[in-house]
């Protein structure tokens, strides 16, 4: 599975985006929540919009991180968002809902490079 | 940025204009979509255009790519939009000039590491682009000389994509396409008709029918050397002008037949096995695809073994011979290709193949075999050859006269032919149709006299009559004669009753 360096990688990155959506003023409702399909990276809030974010990092030189966020990938963020949203706990009722992309870059010590947050990705 | 680059599809066997064109968006995830009715091969382009581009030092443009081919109704198909795919991405990307490319159609397949490959059909993209009014056509140096047959049209033809880039950009100057043809295949030696022994007395039918362009059928037992002559009947026919050798190239092109030099020099020899669909021979498929029979326009369609063909297949052939061309219908899609060919067939008297007495076939076997040959396609055919066991002596001594000196008198009679037909647009006496017969017949009374005769005791259909009218012009032409005379009646007749009467044995 996935080695502790490539985990410490994707930890990195999700802790710097959710860095980024507390600047916006978002709170994180969930993090790396598990569900048999997969695991969501963040789920945030700001009172009125709910957002579904998949955070994808990459060390400098081994490629566009936001590449590998392919239709396949896609599809199942958004299966399981509707799993995490029907889960019997007490959701907190939105007015708008969004699927968000972060691509993160990052150089060989770990020093942000580049972040792109795309609204509504998909 | 958006970018629109000129290209054309392949439709039959001519082309239609294809506009690539690629939008990049920065915002939005990265992402490379094709659209506008593309098959598999198109799809994939993408993969193909992104490793070319990449391996040839160009930047793959990030961001979120939109491409589309227009008209979107028209379904594109195959490899040849790699080319311009990647020059729409450069432009849009900002690598390339736009009006660089404006005047210019693209065409050709990418290798990964950035190489042009050849496509079919590029003579029909060329003249395509000649009639849009385009200046210049960027294509893959294999098939160069083929599109430098059109005339005003600049030819740049391309190594690798990134020469491609520079001839575009004026940083290099393409080299002369004449210079870019590939030698000739080393194929077999020329088969000649001086190979055949012991069949001089064939010779003559063969003549005939090279002259007039007339369908010619072989039968006779196996190995006594029906396939042997009907191989060598390309030898004997007259060199193809200049409009019939571009048809002939267009049409090998598009088939995936041309080897990618000029012009196409030999007219062509079909000889398709004997399990071809109906299909395969005239032409077919989802997107129709020119069959055999037009692979042979203008050359020779050669059925070996014709009662072992599906009887549907020999069924499709009517129209094609009779017409000239073919019509094929698939869904929405209608398309004709032109089958100008002189059809040869070859069998063996039944299916054991030993004939006469000593034949151990079956009544239903022999049934069933005069059934395939006979009807309507017998019918269409002129000279019938009865192909015997020569003589062991003869076959010997007994030597065939070179092709090039039956040839010379073929040339001869076909210039007689053309003389009289030019005006209708027609090249040999096969191809003349009923009123033109009456017209250009000119037969001597007492001539006329013996084909009402032939007529009333033979039972000549209103077509064989025709026929028989017509190998006698033909074999006029051969002696020089302007008028049919009783003689060539005779002898026309002699070479297309035995059909009458294979056909009215079954």
């Amino acid at each position: 599975m996935q080695t502790p360096h490539r985990q410490h990688l994707g930890r990195l990155g999700e802790r710097l985006a959710a860095a980024h959506f507390a600047r916006l003023g978002f709170s994180v409702l969930a993090q790396n929540h598990h569900t048999r399909f997969g695991e969501l990276d963040l789920v945030l809030s700001d009172g009125r919009t709910l957002v579904f974010c998949e955070v994808k990092t990459r060390r400098l030189g081994s490629g566009e991180p936001l590449e590998s966020l392919h239709g396949a990938k896609q599809s199942q963020v958004r299966r399981i968002a509707a799993h995490w949203l029907s889960e019997p706990s007490d959701r907190p009722w939105h007015e708008e809902l969004r699927f968000d992309a972060i691509g993160v870059l990052v150089d060989r010590d770990d020093g942000l490079v580049r972040l792109d947050h795309i609204e509504n990705a998909f | 940025m958006i970018a629109r680059v000129s290209t054309f599809a392949v439709d039959g066997v001519t082309s239609r204009r294809v506009w690539v064109e690629a939008d990049i968006r920065s915002k939005g995830l990265p992402a490379f979509t094709v659209v506008g009715l593309a098959d598999k091969a198109v799809r994939e382009a993408r993969e193909r255009v992104r490793a070319a581009l990449q391996n040839s030092g160009f930047v793959f443009p990030g961001g979120r790519i939109t491409v589309n081919l227009a008209p979107a109704d028209l379904r594109k198909i195959g490899p040849g939009f790699d080319l311009p795919l990647a020059l729409a991405l450069l432009v849009a990307g900002g690598e390339l000039e736009a009006d660089e490319l404006a005047g210019c159609a693209v065409i050709g397949e990418l290798a990964l590491n950035g190489e042009l490959r050849a496509v079919r059909g590029t003579l029909a993209i060329a003249e395509g682009a000649r009639r849009h009014g385009l200046r210049r056509i960027l294509l893959p140096c294999g098939v160069a000389a083929e599109a430098a047959l059109v005339p005003e049209l600049e030819v740049l033809a391309a190594a690798t994509l990134e020469e491609a880039v520079d001839f575009v950009r004026g940083d290099a100057e393409p080299p002369v396409p004449a210079d870019l043809a590939p030698e000739p295949l080393a194929g077999a030696a020329p088969l000649d008709l001086a190979d055949v022994r012991g069949h001089n007395g064939l010779i003559p039918a063969l003549e005939v029918a090279a002259a007039g362009g007339h369908n010619l059928y072989l039968h006779g037992p196996p190995g006594t050397g029906k396939t042997m002559l009907a191989r060598r009947l390309p030898s004997i026919l007259p060199p193809m002008t200049a409009g019939e050798a571009i048809e002939v190239t267009r049409i090998s092109s598009v088939g995936g037949l041309h080897h990618g030099g000029g012009l196409a020099v030999e007219r062509p020899f079909r000889a398709p096995h004997h399990t071809i669909s109906a299909s395969g021979l005239v032409g077919g498929g989802a997107h129709p695809t020119p069959g055999e029979a037009t692979l042979a326009h203008h050359g020779v369609l050669f059925l070996d073994e014709l009662s072992e063909f599906a009887r549907p297949s020999l069924e499709a052939l009517r129209q094609p011979l009779e017409d000239g061309h073919v019509t094929i219908v698939r869904g929405q899609k209608v398309m004709a290709f032109p089958t100008r060919f002189m059809l040869v067939a070859a069998s063996n008297p039944c299916p054991c193949g030993l004939g006469g007495d000593d034949c151990t076939c079956s009544a239903a076997d022999l049934g069933r075999h005069h059934r395939r040959l006979s009807g309507p396609l017998l019918d269409r055919i002129d000279v019938l050859v009865a192909v015997g066991r020569p003589a062991a002596g003869a076959l010997r001594d007994e030597q065939a006269p070179s092709s090039a000196a039956v040839r010379e008198r073929v040339v001869a009679a076909r210039e007689r032919q053309a003389d009289r037909l030019a005006a209708h647009g027609l090249t040999c006496n096969a191809q003349m149709p009923a009123r033109l017969l009456r017209e250009h017949a000119e037969a001597t009374p007492s001539a006329l006299r013996l084909l009402y005769e032939l007529h009333d005791r033979h039972r000549l259909s209103a077509r064989g009559h025709g026929r028989v009218l017509r190998v006698a012009r033909t074999l006029a032409d051969l002696d020089e004669s302007s008028t049919v005379g009783p003689e060539h009646i005779t002898l026309a007749a002699a070479l297309r009753l035995e059909a009458a009467a294979l056909a009215a044995a079954a």
